[in-house]
Protein backbone atom coordinates (compact mmCIF):
# COMPACT_ATOMS: atom_id res chain seq x y z
CA UNK A 1 0.00 0.00 0.00
CA UNK A 2 2.86 2.33 0.92
CA UNK A 3 4.57 1.63 -2.37
CA UNK A 4 1.34 2.22 -4.26
CA UNK A 5 0.84 5.61 -2.58
CA UNK A 6 4.44 6.59 -3.29
CA UNK A 7 3.98 5.62 -6.91
CA UNK A 8 0.78 7.67 -7.26
CA UNK A 9 2.35 10.72 -5.61
CA UNK A 10 5.46 10.42 -7.78
CA UNK A 11 3.33 10.22 -10.92
CA UNK A 12 1.57 13.45 -10.07
CA UNK A 13 4.64 15.37 -8.98
CA UNK A 14 7.38 14.45 -11.46
CA UNK A 15 6.33 16.76 -14.28
CA UNK A 16 5.25 20.24 -13.29
CA UNK A 17 2.24 21.67 -15.09
CA UNK A 18 2.01 25.36 -15.86
CA UNK A 19 -0.07 27.87 -17.82
CA UNK A 20 0.24 27.68 -21.58
CA UNK A 21 3.51 29.31 -22.62
CA UNK A 22 4.28 26.92 -25.47
CA UNK A 23 1.45 26.94 -27.97
CA UNK A 24 0.53 30.02 -30.00
CA UNK A 25 -2.43 30.84 -32.22
CA UNK A 26 -1.60 30.20 -35.87
CA UNK A 27 0.90 27.41 -35.29
CA UNK A 28 1.12 24.83 -38.06
CA UNK A 29 3.03 21.55 -37.91
CA UNK A 30 3.11 19.20 -40.90
CA UNK A 31 4.17 15.56 -40.59
CA UNK A 32 4.65 12.55 -42.82
CA UNK A 33 3.24 9.29 -41.48
CA UNK A 34 5.04 6.13 -42.57
CA UNK A 35 4.10 2.52 -42.01
CA UNK A 36 6.80 -0.06 -41.47
CA UNK A 37 6.25 -3.17 -43.54
CA UNK A 38 8.88 -5.87 -43.00
CA UNK A 39 11.53 -3.23 -42.35
CA UNK A 40 10.59 -1.10 -45.37
CA UNK A 41 9.10 2.29 -44.53
CA UNK A 42 6.34 3.48 -46.86
CA UNK A 43 5.00 7.03 -46.66
CA UNK A 44 1.25 6.72 -46.40
CA UNK A 45 -0.24 9.98 -45.17
CA UNK A 46 0.23 13.61 -44.30
CA UNK A 47 -0.71 14.70 -40.79
CA UNK A 48 -1.24 18.35 -39.90
CA UNK A 49 -1.55 19.94 -36.46
CA UNK A 50 -2.87 23.49 -36.51
CA UNK A 51 -4.04 26.03 -33.97
CA UNK A 52 -6.32 29.02 -34.51
CA UNK A 53 -8.34 31.59 -32.58
CA UNK A 54 -12.08 31.07 -32.15
CA UNK A 55 -14.32 33.75 -30.71
CA UNK A 56 -17.74 33.18 -29.21
CA UNK A 57 -20.00 35.90 -27.80
CA UNK A 58 -18.46 35.49 -24.34
CA UNK A 59 -14.95 34.13 -24.77
CA UNK A 60 -11.96 33.48 -26.96
CA UNK A 61 -10.83 29.89 -27.36
CA UNK A 62 -8.03 28.06 -29.11
CA UNK A 63 -8.96 25.56 -31.78
CA UNK A 64 -6.57 22.60 -31.94
CA UNK A 65 -7.05 20.84 -35.22
CA UNK A 66 -5.42 17.63 -36.41
CA UNK A 67 -6.03 16.30 -39.89
CA UNK A 68 -4.78 13.17 -41.61
CA UNK A 69 -4.99 12.54 -45.36
CA UNK A 70 -3.47 9.63 -47.26
CA UNK A 71 -1.22 10.30 -50.24
CA UNK A 72 -2.86 10.09 -53.69
CA UNK A 73 -1.29 6.70 -54.55
CA UNK A 74 -2.96 5.21 -51.46
CA UNK A 75 -6.36 6.88 -52.04
CA UNK A 76 -7.63 4.12 -54.34
CA UNK A 77 -6.24 1.52 -51.94
CA UNK A 78 -7.33 2.87 -48.52
CA UNK A 79 -8.47 6.50 -48.46
CA UNK A 80 -8.22 8.30 -45.12
CA UNK A 81 -9.60 11.76 -44.43
CA UNK A 82 -9.66 12.32 -40.67
CA UNK A 83 -10.46 15.46 -38.74
CA UNK A 84 -9.86 15.82 -35.00
CA UNK A 85 -10.65 19.06 -33.19
CA UNK A 86 -10.52 20.30 -29.64
CA UNK A 87 -11.64 23.73 -28.50
CA UNK A 88 -9.60 24.65 -25.47
CA UNK A 89 -8.86 27.51 -23.13
CA UNK A 90 -5.82 29.35 -24.56
CA UNK A 91 -4.42 29.77 -21.02
CA UNK A 92 -4.86 26.35 -19.42
CA UNK A 93 -5.56 24.15 -22.49
CA UNK A 94 -8.71 22.84 -20.75
CA UNK A 95 -11.02 21.44 -23.46
CA UNK A 96 -14.68 22.49 -23.77
CA UNK A 97 -15.63 20.83 -27.03
CA UNK A 98 -14.12 17.89 -28.88
CA UNK A 99 -14.98 16.59 -32.31
CA UNK A 100 -13.70 13.58 -34.19
CA UNK A 101 -14.86 13.09 -37.76
CA UNK A 102 -13.14 10.15 -39.40
CA UNK A 103 -13.50 8.65 -42.85
CA UNK A 104 -11.18 5.68 -43.31
CA UNK A 105 -11.57 3.39 -46.32
CA UNK A 106 -15.34 3.87 -46.39
CA UNK A 107 -15.69 3.58 -42.59
CA UNK A 108 -17.29 6.73 -41.16
CA UNK A 109 -17.49 7.73 -37.52
CA UNK A 110 -18.27 10.98 -35.73
CA UNK A 111 -17.75 11.66 -32.02
CA UNK A 112 -18.50 14.85 -30.15
CA UNK A 113 -17.90 15.64 -26.49
CA UNK A 114 -19.44 18.71 -24.89
CA UNK A 115 -17.69 19.19 -21.58
CA UNK A 116 -19.79 20.29 -18.59
CA UNK A 117 -16.86 21.12 -16.35
CA UNK A 118 -18.90 22.11 -13.26
CA UNK A 119 -21.03 18.96 -13.41
CA UNK A 120 -17.91 16.85 -14.18
CA UNK A 121 -19.66 15.26 -17.10
CA UNK A 122 -19.58 15.06 -20.87
CA UNK A 123 -22.46 15.02 -23.33
CA UNK A 124 -21.37 12.59 -25.96
CA UNK A 125 -22.76 12.15 -29.47
CA UNK A 126 -21.64 9.18 -31.55
CA UNK A 127 -22.59 8.75 -35.21
CA UNK A 128 -21.72 5.80 -37.44
CA UNK A 129 -22.58 4.86 -40.98
CA UNK A 130 -24.50 1.61 -41.43
CA UNK A 131 -23.74 -0.75 -44.33
CA UNK A 132 -26.84 0.55 -46.18
CA UNK A 133 -25.46 4.11 -46.04
CA UNK A 134 -27.80 5.47 -43.35
CA UNK A 135 -26.38 7.06 -40.21
CA UNK A 136 -27.25 5.97 -36.68
CA UNK A 137 -26.76 8.23 -33.69
CA UNK A 138 -26.19 7.55 -30.00
CA UNK A 139 -26.29 10.19 -27.25
CA UNK A 140 -24.78 9.58 -23.82
CA UNK A 141 -24.02 11.41 -20.59
CA UNK A 142 -20.63 10.34 -19.20
CA UNK A 143 -19.17 11.18 -15.79
CA UNK A 144 -15.53 12.27 -15.96
CA UNK A 145 -12.80 13.42 -13.60
CA UNK A 146 -12.04 17.11 -13.17
CA UNK A 147 -8.82 16.85 -15.22
CA UNK A 148 -10.02 14.51 -17.95
CA UNK A 149 -9.19 15.70 -21.46
CA UNK A 150 -9.56 14.41 -24.97
CA UNK A 151 -6.74 12.97 -27.07
CA UNK A 152 -5.91 16.18 -28.96
CA UNK A 153 -5.84 18.40 -25.87
CA UNK A 154 -3.67 15.82 -24.06
CA UNK A 155 -1.15 15.84 -26.91
CA UNK A 156 -0.84 19.62 -26.65
CA UNK A 157 -0.76 19.45 -22.84
CA UNK A 158 2.28 17.17 -23.10
CA UNK A 159 4.11 19.99 -24.88
CA UNK A 160 3.20 22.37 -22.08
CA UNK A 161 4.75 20.27 -19.30
CA UNK A 162 7.91 21.45 -17.56
CA UNK A 163 9.98 18.59 -18.93
CA UNK A 164 13.26 20.38 -18.17
CA UNK A 165 12.53 19.83 -14.46
CA UNK A 166 12.06 16.07 -14.87
CA UNK A 167 14.66 13.39 -14.22
CA UNK A 168 15.21 10.36 -16.44
CA UNK A 169 12.58 7.72 -15.58
CA UNK A 170 10.04 10.20 -14.21
CA UNK A 171 6.46 9.65 -15.31
CA UNK A 172 3.24 11.59 -15.47
CA UNK A 173 -0.27 10.28 -16.03
CA UNK A 174 -3.33 11.87 -17.60
CA UNK A 175 -6.96 10.84 -17.85
CA UNK A 176 -8.05 10.72 -21.48
CA UNK A 177 -11.57 10.25 -22.84
CA UNK A 178 -11.59 8.21 -26.04
CA UNK A 179 -14.55 6.35 -27.58
CA UNK A 180 -16.63 7.22 -24.47
CA UNK A 181 -14.08 5.43 -22.26
CA UNK A 182 -11.86 7.13 -19.72
CA UNK A 183 -8.31 5.74 -19.90
CA UNK A 184 -4.99 6.65 -18.31
CA UNK A 185 -2.16 7.75 -20.56
CA UNK A 186 1.31 7.61 -19.02
CA UNK A 187 4.19 9.76 -20.26
CA UNK A 188 7.65 8.61 -19.16
CA UNK A 189 10.74 10.77 -19.64
CA UNK A 190 13.57 8.69 -21.13
CA UNK A 191 16.22 11.41 -21.44
CA UNK A 192 17.66 13.71 -24.08
CA UNK A 193 18.75 12.74 -27.58
CA UNK A 194 19.97 14.76 -30.57
CA UNK A 195 18.33 13.76 -33.85
CA UNK A 196 18.34 15.03 -37.44
CA UNK A 197 14.99 16.28 -38.70
CA UNK A 198 13.62 18.20 -41.70
CA UNK A 199 13.79 21.38 -39.59
CA UNK A 200 17.42 20.83 -38.61
CA UNK A 201 19.43 18.88 -36.08
CA UNK A 202 17.63 19.17 -32.77
CA UNK A 203 18.28 18.22 -29.18
CA UNK A 204 15.09 16.49 -28.05
CA UNK A 205 13.29 15.20 -25.01
CA UNK A 206 12.55 11.52 -25.53
CA UNK A 207 9.22 10.53 -24.01
CA UNK A 208 7.56 7.12 -23.93
CA UNK A 209 3.77 7.02 -24.18
CA UNK A 210 1.66 4.12 -22.98
CA UNK A 211 -2.00 3.49 -22.36
CA UNK A 212 -2.68 1.70 -19.10
CA UNK A 213 -4.87 -1.45 -19.40
CA UNK A 214 -5.17 -1.23 -23.16
CA UNK A 215 -3.85 -2.96 -26.26
CA UNK A 216 -4.04 0.16 -28.46
CA UNK A 217 -0.56 1.44 -27.63
CA UNK A 218 1.26 -1.81 -26.99
CA UNK A 219 4.64 -2.62 -25.55
CA UNK A 220 7.02 -1.15 -23.00
CA UNK A 221 8.72 2.03 -24.26
CA UNK A 222 7.74 1.11 -27.84
CA UNK A 223 5.72 4.28 -28.46
CA UNK A 224 8.15 7.16 -28.24
CA UNK A 225 7.83 10.83 -29.09
CA UNK A 226 10.74 13.27 -29.50
CA UNK A 227 9.99 16.88 -28.48
CA UNK A 228 12.54 19.61 -29.16
CA UNK A 229 14.33 20.56 -25.96
CA UNK A 230 13.50 24.24 -26.33
CA UNK A 231 10.63 26.51 -25.30
CA UNK A 232 8.40 25.33 -28.19
CA UNK A 233 8.71 21.59 -27.49
CA UNK A 234 7.80 20.78 -31.08
CA UNK A 235 7.08 17.09 -31.69
CA UNK A 236 9.59 16.28 -34.45
CA UNK A 237 9.56 12.52 -34.52
CA UNK A 238 7.42 9.70 -33.16
CA UNK A 239 7.62 5.93 -33.28
CA UNK A 240 4.51 3.96 -32.50
CA UNK A 241 3.56 0.33 -32.22
CA UNK A 242 -0.03 -0.70 -32.76
CA UNK A 243 -1.61 -4.19 -32.87
CA UNK A 244 -1.23 -4.27 -36.70
CA UNK A 245 2.41 -3.22 -36.93
CA UNK A 246 4.47 -0.10 -36.32
CA UNK A 247 5.05 3.25 -37.91
CA UNK A 248 6.75 6.61 -37.73
CA UNK A 249 5.73 10.24 -37.79
CA UNK A 250 8.36 12.69 -39.08
CA UNK A 251 8.09 16.45 -39.16
CA UNK A 252 8.10 18.17 -42.56
CA UNK A 253 7.64 21.79 -41.53
CA UNK A 254 6.87 23.91 -38.47
CA UNK A 255 5.56 27.48 -38.74
CA UNK A 256 3.97 30.05 -36.42
CA UNK A 257 5.82 28.85 -33.33
CA UNK A 258 5.43 30.87 -30.16
CA UNK A 259 9.08 31.18 -29.12
CA UNK B 1 14.46 -29.97 -56.95
CA UNK B 2 14.06 -28.43 -60.39
CA UNK B 3 10.25 -28.32 -60.01
CA UNK B 4 10.53 -26.65 -56.59
CA UNK B 5 12.71 -23.87 -58.06
CA UNK B 6 10.37 -23.45 -61.05
CA UNK B 7 7.19 -23.26 -58.89
CA UNK B 8 8.70 -20.93 -56.25
CA UNK B 9 10.37 -18.84 -58.94
CA UNK B 10 7.16 -18.32 -60.89
CA UNK B 11 5.01 -17.62 -57.80
CA UNK B 12 7.56 -15.11 -56.47
CA UNK B 13 8.10 -13.32 -59.77
CA UNK B 14 4.35 -13.00 -60.48
CA UNK B 15 3.75 -11.77 -56.91
CA UNK B 16 6.59 -9.26 -57.36
CA UNK B 17 5.01 -7.87 -60.54
CA UNK B 18 1.59 -7.57 -58.83
CA UNK B 19 3.09 -5.84 -55.76
CA UNK B 20 5.22 -3.51 -57.87
CA UNK B 21 2.15 -1.92 -59.48
CA UNK B 22 0.34 -1.35 -56.13
CA UNK B 23 1.14 1.44 -53.61
CA UNK B 24 2.94 -1.25 -51.59
CA UNK B 25 5.57 -1.51 -54.35
CA UNK B 26 8.48 -1.52 -51.89
CA UNK B 27 7.32 -4.92 -50.66
CA UNK B 28 7.98 -6.32 -54.16
CA UNK B 29 11.70 -6.42 -53.27
CA UNK B 30 11.25 -9.58 -51.17
CA UNK B 31 9.63 -11.76 -53.89
CA UNK B 32 12.12 -10.30 -56.44
CA UNK B 33 15.02 -11.59 -54.28
CA UNK B 34 13.36 -15.02 -53.91
CA UNK B 35 12.66 -15.21 -57.67
CA UNK B 36 16.29 -14.28 -58.48
CA UNK B 37 17.59 -16.94 -56.09
CA UNK B 38 15.27 -19.54 -57.66
CA UNK B 39 16.43 -18.41 -61.13
CA UNK B 40 20.08 -18.76 -60.09
CA UNK B 41 19.31 -22.20 -58.63
CA UNK B 42 17.82 -23.25 -61.97
CA UNK B 43 20.86 -21.90 -63.86
CA UNK B 44 23.09 -23.97 -61.55
CA UNK B 45 20.95 -27.09 -62.14
CA UNK B 46 20.84 -26.54 -65.92
CA UNK B 47 24.65 -26.58 -66.02
CA UNK B 48 24.78 -29.86 -64.11
CA UNK B 49 21.97 -31.56 -66.00
CA UNK B 50 20.72 -30.72 -69.44
CA UNK B 51 17.32 -29.11 -68.68
CA UNK B 52 15.19 -26.61 -70.61
CA UNK B 53 16.03 -22.98 -69.87
CA UNK B 54 12.66 -21.45 -70.88
CA UNK B 55 11.44 -21.24 -67.26
CA UNK B 56 14.65 -19.47 -66.20
CA UNK B 57 14.13 -16.80 -68.84
CA UNK B 58 10.53 -16.14 -67.78
CA UNK B 59 11.44 -15.93 -64.06
CA UNK B 60 14.28 -13.47 -64.73
CA UNK B 61 12.13 -11.43 -67.14
CA UNK B 62 9.26 -11.04 -64.63
CA UNK B 63 11.74 -10.23 -61.81
CA UNK B 64 13.42 -7.54 -63.92
CA UNK B 65 10.02 -6.02 -64.83
CA UNK B 66 9.03 -5.91 -61.11
CA UNK B 67 12.40 -4.48 -60.11
CA UNK B 68 12.20 -1.83 -62.84
CA UNK B 69 8.73 -0.74 -61.68
CA UNK B 70 9.92 -0.58 -58.06
CA UNK B 71 13.04 1.46 -58.86
CA UNK B 72 11.11 3.80 -61.20
CA UNK B 73 8.41 4.43 -58.56
CA UNK B 74 10.99 4.94 -55.79
CA UNK B 75 12.79 7.61 -57.83
CA UNK B 76 10.01 9.41 -59.71
CA UNK B 77 6.85 8.99 -57.64
CA UNK B 78 6.37 11.95 -55.31
CA UNK B 79 4.26 11.63 -52.18
CA UNK B 80 1.43 14.11 -52.71
CA UNK B 81 -1.84 14.43 -50.88
CA UNK B 82 -4.86 13.76 -53.10
CA UNK B 83 -8.08 15.72 -53.26
CA UNK B 84 -8.86 17.19 -49.83
CA UNK B 85 -11.71 19.46 -50.95
CA UNK B 86 -14.30 17.39 -49.08
CA UNK B 87 -12.15 17.42 -45.92
CA UNK B 88 -11.75 21.21 -46.17
CA UNK B 89 -15.53 21.61 -46.48
CA UNK B 90 -16.06 19.38 -43.43
CA UNK B 91 -13.45 21.43 -41.59
CA UNK B 92 -15.18 24.74 -42.36
CA UNK B 93 -18.69 23.53 -41.53
CA UNK B 94 -17.41 21.85 -38.35
CA UNK B 95 -15.86 25.13 -37.17
CA UNK B 96 -19.11 27.03 -37.83
CA UNK B 97 -21.13 24.40 -35.96
CA UNK B 98 -18.60 24.38 -33.11
CA UNK B 99 -19.02 28.13 -32.55
CA UNK B 100 -22.78 27.56 -32.16
CA UNK B 101 -22.19 24.60 -29.83
CA UNK B 102 -19.73 26.59 -27.71
CA UNK B 103 -22.37 29.27 -27.05
CA UNK B 104 -24.30 26.61 -25.16
CA UNK B 105 -21.32 25.60 -22.99
CA UNK B 106 -20.32 27.33 -19.77
CA UNK B 107 -16.72 28.42 -20.31
CA UNK B 108 -14.60 29.39 -17.35
CA UNK B 109 -11.28 30.62 -18.73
Amino acid sequence: MKHLLLFVISLISFFGYSQNNTIAFGEKLVFTASYNMSGLLTDIAEVKMETSKISTSSSTLMRLKCTAATYSNFDSFFKVRDLYESYVSPKSLTPYLYKRDINEGGYYKFMQYKYRRKAKSVESIKKKRRSDGTIWEEKKQISIGSNTKDLVATLYTLRNLDIHKANVGDASSFKVLFDNQESTVVFKYLGKETISTAIGRKECYKIAISLRDSDVLKGNNSNIIWLTADANKVPVFAKFKIPVGNGELKIKSATGLKN
Amino acid sequence: MKNVFVIFGFISSILAVILSITPLYKLALFPVIIAFLCGLGLVFLSRKKQIKTKAIQYIFLLSIIALSFTIYKSIFQKAEVGNTEELEKRDESSEEEAIKELEDIEIDI
